[in-house]
This record gives C-alpha cells, sequence and structure tokens, in this order.
C-alpha cells in the first residue's frame, strides 16, 4: 500500500479497493489462500476507512456492482450489504448463479448463511 | 470384412472425431475475431439466461444504481479455452493451475471433453480430475458409497473437517464415520478447502474454518452438507 488509508482521497480509497479485489480474484483462482487473505486485511483497512468518513462513504462502492471483475463486484455487494440490501442481495445471488467457481461458491453460502443467521454483514 | 479394414475404420473414426474437436476450437478463435472487429466488448452486462429477455445486452447505467439488476457479466466465462502450453510446465503447482483452468472452462460452457485438444502432458497429468469435475452433483448417498471405493479423479472428503474436529476433541470414530467421509472431485474438493480457509465478511472478518471453532457437530456437519451443495457436488 502505497499511502496509509486515513491519507488517502475518496477516490484513491475506490481505486485501491478495485485494486486489492483484482488481485484477490487472481489469488482465489489459483488456491494462493495466505496471499488472499493478506489482501482481505488490506482491504478490510480501505472499508474501514471508508466508513469512517463523512456519511459513510462505503456507498460510492455501489458503483462497483458492475465491475468487470467477479471478486470486486462480490467485495462491493458484501461491503454495502448494511447500506443497500437489496441491491447488494441481488449482486451476490447473481454471482451464485454464474456456478462460476470459487466465487459463485462464496457468494452461495454467503446467502445461505444470512438466511441461517449464523453469518453478518454489517 | 478383415481385422484390417476394421482397424482402419476405427482409426477413421478417432481422426474425425478429433477433427471435429479442432474444428469447434478454430471456429470459437475466429468468432472472437469478428466480434472484436464488430465492436463487441465482452464485460457488457448481460441479462441473466431465465428472464425473458435473458442474454441480452444491459445499456450503460442500468446497473450500480441502488435498485441494481440481477446480471452476470459476459466477461466473466472465459471465451476461449486456455492456451495450455505444449511444454509440461516444471512444477506440480503450474501443472495443477492448467488442470483446473481446463477443467472450470468446459464446466462453465457446453463444450465437452475432447482430450484430444489438449497437450498430451495435461492429460497424463489432470485427466481423470477433469473427468471428475465435470460429473453432475450425486445424492449423499452415492457421495458415502463411492468413499469406499474412490474413483480416480476423486478425494476423500470429510463433510465435518477432520483436523479442526480432531483438535477440538470430537471422537475419531465420529470424525471417520462412513457418514462424515463422502468422495468428491478433486477439484472441487480445493474449491471447499479455500473456501474454509478463506477470510470473510460474514463471520467476523474470520474464515469459516476459524468461525466453526467454536461450534458443535450439528452446525458443522451443516455448513459441510451445504458446502458441497453450493460447490455443486452434491444434489439440493
Amino acid at each position: 500500500m502505497k499511502k496509509r488509508p486515513e491519507k488517502m482521497s475518496l477516490e484513491e480509497l475506490v481505486a485501491s479497493f478495485v485494486e486489492i479485489g483484482v488481485a484477490q480474484s487472481a489469488a482465489a483462482e489459483e488456491f494462493r489462500i495466505s496471499t488472499f487473505n493478506k489482501l482481505y486485511d488490506r482491504k478490510k483497512l480501505i472499508i474501514n476507512e471508508l466508513r469512517r468518513r463523512d456519511n459513510d462513504q462505503r456507498r460510492l462502492l455501489i458503483a462497483l456492482y458492475d465491475h468487470p471483475n467477479i471478486q470486486v463486484r462480490l467485495n462491493a455487494a458484501k461491503s454495502t450489504y448494511a447500506l443497500n440490501t437489496q441491491g447488494a442481495r441481488a449482486v451476490i445471488q447473481a454471482i451464485a448463479d454464474t456456478k462460476i467457481q470459487p466465487w459463485a461458491g462464496s457468494a452461495g453460502m454467503t446467502l445461505w448463511s444470512l438466511d441461517e443467521g449464523l453469518g453478518k454483514l454489517d | 470384412m478383415d481385422i484390417i479394414d476394421k482397424e482402419i475404420i476405427r482409426k477413421l473414426k478417432n481422426m474425425r472425431g478429433e477433427i471435429a474437436a479442432h474444428t469447434l476450437l478454430t471456429q470459437a478463435k475466429h468468432l472472437h475475431l469478428l466480434a472484436a472487429k464488430a465492436g463487441f466488448r465482452p464485460n457488457q452486462p448481460r441479462v441473466p439466461a431465465g428472464n425473458s429477455d435473458g442474454g441480452q445486452w444491459v445499456g450503460e447505467g442500468l446497473a450500480g444504481s441502488e435498485q441494481a439488476p440481477r446480471l452476470w457479466l459476459a466477461g466473466d466465462r472465459p471465451e476461449l479455452p486456455p492456451d495450455v502450453p505444449e511444454r509440461e510446465p516444471p512444477t506440480i503447482r503450474e501443472r495443477n493451475a492448467w488442470g483446473v483452468r481446463v477443467a472450470k472452462y468446459l464446466a462453465t460452457t457446453s463444450h465437452t471433453f475432447a482430450a484430444s485438444v489438449f497437450a498430451n502432458w495435461l492429460i497424463r497429468h489432470a485427466d481423470h480430475r477433469i473427468r471428475a469435475y465435470l460429473t453432475p452433483p450425486k445424492t449423499l448417498q452415492e457421495l458415502q458409497d463411492m468413499a469406499f471405493d474412490r474413483p480416480a479423479g476423486f478425494d476423500i472428503h470429510h463433510i465435518v473437517e477432520q483436523t479442526p474436529a480432531r483438535n477440538d476433541g470430537f471422537s475419531n470414530d465420529k470424525i471417520e464415520s462412513w457418514e462424515n467421509r463422502v468422495a468428491v472431485p478433486t477439484y472441487r474438493h480445493w474449491e471447499i478447502t479455500g473456501w474454509y480457509q478463506t477470510k470473510n465478511d460474514d463471520f467476523g472478518d474470520l474464515s469459516p474454518r476459524e468461525y466453526l471453532r467454536d461450534q458443535p457437530w450439528d452446525i458443522r456437519r451443516a455448513v459441510g452438507m451445504q458446502a458441497l451443495k453450493i460447490h455443486g457436488v452434491l444434489k439440493p
């Protein structure tokens, strides 16, 4: 990460979120789990910073619901679930419906765990 | 018809199959070039199959709104077969990666597995695993039965993950019981195991494996069963 999240502009935060998602996508496809998890921690810092900004700027991530990268779409939907539940859920469901692994599996398990009360997205 | 004639006819039939497979791939590449010339954008959103306008392109600006439509993007699916190298990659990791790519390509397109169009080393290395990946979901009984005589291309999978369960004090008899053991296509096994290990927003930033550490057997089993369904191994 070039800059600390608290020093980044909103545009830089969103760009970093996308960059991390694309890198996670490649890691997930090649079963590079530790790389994926390190990127997850970086993504979390970005999300927390967006949430901290005035009026919870995570809402900027809603614009990524139609990003070409499937991992970016999944990350965006899960990160905005609390702000836009209906729209986020539709994106997650659409990813589950693609049957393209590992994203469809992850999306399908998210929906199931939310419905069963095991998981929670805030 | 003597034996030599029969052998010639068999060889001709095999050649015809190989030519058909090669033609299919050549046509796919040709269509790709034509589409590129016509300004086709593979990432343009499409309406999902099953809707009245399924498969049609979605106009700009529709997606991403508060009322985002249910859509998948055409770019999610590979347009061309993976460009498998003729020379065998030096590491097992690379060979596995190519096997998985080919299996996923075939699973997400309507192509059948024509082994003759892929490099010999890939067939040697991954033929059974690719074929196993393409098998349809089975009943729990079928998966449990297969675990007694594991077919090539399949792994033994524990519905309740064995190592965490053992670490958490569950008995070996329970973990290794026939009810907990199923045969799963190797590549799908990797996908399921990968899901268990990756950090997840759903579970407070824990991986599902970490989250399940404090959970009883029944919850672990429910998660394990659902993972098999979602990953296309167990019939819904």
